[in-house]
């Protein structure tokens, strides 16, 4: 595959923590937060990353952005003109232009607006900043961006105080629209409604996608929402991706230990379906201090001793499905089912 | 009947309202629930709804001020085997009787164990000051079921974990040792409010099965309170559906789940992207839950409802209606849906 292909192409992404102790502040170790992880994303494509708190998720989207400066790999964006660059590395000034194609969506919508900010302001500022629109322009840019997430644009003057939740969230998605991006992360975006709300901004993310043709690259811990979003789903695991596939298959066909795990202890809206579930002992391993060989080995059913020693290579095991296990493709794995 | 000697708890026209400057704001407005023995009632509903502060109006522990109105009718056994009724509601909210029943006869089990612990006392501290409340004098004595009980919610080294404090536990752990706490002197009545919330779902699996085991070997009745439809059908027995104040739809959770008749139930469970259903769009609820301020009268789903008709919807209040046995709906058009 050539590398036009995607809008963003990650390869061997790292992005470790020092961990500095005593007085002069000398570095013990590492927080291996993100460990060579490779993504790709196609045109118009959603990619849904998936994993347990302290997984790396947030810490990948972020480094993509260089919102956090990542310890090394590569990241091939392609910009509004075609051009392939390595946004990693970039200088301020090319990096700011880029930044143009590229935004990000919060978790909370109650933290990440300014209370002291109106509406027009929030959602202008990334056009004053980009130097996009002025006056009269820019008023109207913020008007038609703001019905086009669904808020009254009549409701300009008002600050976030005056919205609900769902409300803020749509001011946040306008503000990322606001520069006519091509990708936009979004980091549990609609975590923190509740669901008649999230099915509110799911509706509306997946209608921007369509008549915008962005990309997104999806981050949550709800695997429901990541399924049904996402086009290829990435699981992640103390700072490793463990299994990428597209979206069906991961769920009906999964090839790693973890991710079988995730999807049998999702509890299911259906009382007939009492799951045989899989209950995983022990809790998320310490990114800083991993345990040998495969990271899930403590607590994987099937760990050998192998799993102890060696750390599993990336493989593939079907048509754009890769897994990190060193038994993926022998193991008889159960999936969640669809109806 | 023997349906109603099984009958453990029963709310009748449970009200928590504050009386506050802007107005007056009805949190919980007449709710009617009866938990059985040994069964678990699920509550569930979106944030505001009252779910959490009906919880708190069993306990008598509602944030001033908070008023609590109606009959909360707890059957207790007594010393001498022989039952008696107690109407919580009448009692004083700072009285000894209250305090004898929290934490004995109903412990509660919070959303984020990290703000319910004490994080200068240690867990063991913690645990025997309940032990030492309602079960016995006996230092040693409550420190020997502490530590039992810590082993009971699977906790590895309980004797080290006693002299541990809060901030040396994970979340998980946390949340087994508030269930520890919880469950130390044997109550009768088990709230979990939104007790996995908090948690990765790996860590919720375990904890979910932990409250099902200790259920069924204590014969603990749950209330469990939620927003998550899933938890929901993993746990509950019963469940009553809450909008703005109201249980709107209450029946076993089978017949909530199969058979939904209140357009939000149906509108609820539509609206959550689920593992096992694919489909291409969501059904959303139009709008936001009202603020539970000076509502007009009639049917508090009104305005975000696909199917209110003017002039019958917005008229009266809804009465809470058995449409079959052991199934009640508050809906007028419950027949049309």
């Amino acid at each position: 595959m050539t590398q036009q292909e995607f809008v963003l192409d990650v390869r061997s992404m790292k992005k470790y923590f020092p961990i500095k102790q005593g007085f002069m502040k000398k570095t013990v170790g590492f927080v291996r937060a993100v460990d060579d992880v490779h993504i790709q994303i196609r045109p118009g494509e959603t990619l849904g990353l998936v994993g347990e708190s302290g997984c790396g998720k947030t810490t990948l989207g972020r480094c993509v952005l260089r919102a956090i400066e990542p310890t090394s790999g590569t990241a091939l964006f392609q910009d509004r003109q075609g051009q392939v660059k390595d946004v990693l590395k970039l200088n301020n000034h090319d990096l700011r232009a880029i930044r143009r194609d590229m935004q990000l969506i919060f978790q909370d919508p109650y933290s990440s607006l300014n209370p002291r900010m109106t509406v027009l302001n929030i959602i202008a500022e990334p056009l004053i900043c980009n130097g996009l629109a002025r006056g009269e322009a820019l008023k109207e840019r913020v008007k038609e961006l703001m019905e086009m997430v669904g808020l009254n644009s009549r409701h300009l003057e008002r600050y976030p105080h005056a919205f609900s939740g769902g409300q803020r969230q749509r001011i946040g998605i306008a503000r990322a629209l606001a520069t006519n991006p091509k990708f936009i992360v979004c980091d549990e975006a609609v975590s923190a409604l509740d669901v008649s709300v999230q099915a509110q901004i799911i509706n509306l993310l997946q209608d921007l996608q369509e008549k915008l043709h962005l990309s997104y690259l999806f981050i949550s811990h709800d695997l429901g929402v990541i399924q049904h979003i996402s086009n290829r789903v990435g699981v992640m695991y103390v700072g490793k991706m463990v299994e990428t596939a597209a979206t069906k298959e991961l769920f009906r066909n999964p090839q790693h230990p973890y991710t079988e795990a995730l999807l049998s202890a999702k509890p299911v809206p259906d009382p007939r379906k009492k799951s045989n579930r899989i209950i995983l002992a022990g809790e998320v391993a310490n990114p800083a201090n991993p345990p040998s060989g495969c990271y899930f080995h403590p607590r994987c059913p099937y760990a050998q001793d192998i799993c102890k020693s060696q750390a599993p290579e990336w493989k593939q095991v079907g048509e754009g499905h890769y897994s990190a296990c060193h038994f993926a493709g022998e193991l008889q794995l159960q999936g969640a089912v669809a109806q | 009947m023997s349906q109603q000697e099984n009958v453990i708890l029963e709310m009748k026209d449970v009200k928590v309202q504050f009386r506050l400057d802007e107005g007056l704001l009805k949190a919980v407005d007449g709710v009617d629930l009866r938990i059985k023995r040994g069964k678990t009632l699920g509550i569930v509903g979106e944030s505001g709804c009252g779910k959490s502060v009906t919880s708190q109006a069993l306990l008598r522990i509602v944030p001033k001020p908070g008023e609590v109105q109606g009959e909360i009718r707890l059957t207790r056994k007594k010393k001498d085997g022989s039952l008696e009724v107690v109407d919580l509601a009448k009692l004083d909210a700072r009285g000894k009787e209250i305090r004898d029943i929290r934490g004995a006869e109903i412990a509660m089990i919070f959303q984020e164990p990290m703000k319910a612990f004490s994080p200068i006392h240690t867990i063991g501290n913690q645990i025997m000051e309940a032990i030492l409340l309602h079960t016995t004098d006996d230092q040693d004595e409550a420190y020997r079921i502490g530590v039992e009980i810590l082993k009971k919610v699977g906790m590895s080294n309980p004797e080290q974990r006693m002299s541990e404090y809060p901030h040396q536990l994970s979340g998980g752990m946390r949340q087994r040792a508030m269930i520890a706490m919880a469950l130390s002197c044997s109550p009768s009545i088990l709230i979990a409010d939104e007790p996995t919330t908090a948690l990765d779902v790996t860590v919720q699996a375990q904890v979910l099965q932990l409250i099902n085991d200790l259920k069924s070997s204590h014969d603990t009745s749950v209330i469990f309170i939620t927003h998550d439809l899933g938890v929901i059908a993993e746990m509950s027995d019963d469940v009553a559906v809450m909008y703005l104040g109201k249980v709107v739809e209450y029946t076993d959770v089978d017949t909530l789940f199969h058979h939904p008749k209140h357009p939000y139930t149906k509108a609820l469970l539509n609206s959550i992207p689920s593992v096992m259903r694919e489909s291409k769009r969501l059904e959303s609820i139009e709008g936001t839950v009202p603020f539970p301020m000076n509502l007009p009268k009639g049917c508090g789903f009104y305005t975000r409802c696909k199917l209110a008709k003017d002039g019958v919807c917005n008229v009266e209040d809804v009465p809470l209606v058995e449409v079959t046995a052991g199934h009640s709906v508050r809906c007028l058009l419950v027949d049309e849906v």
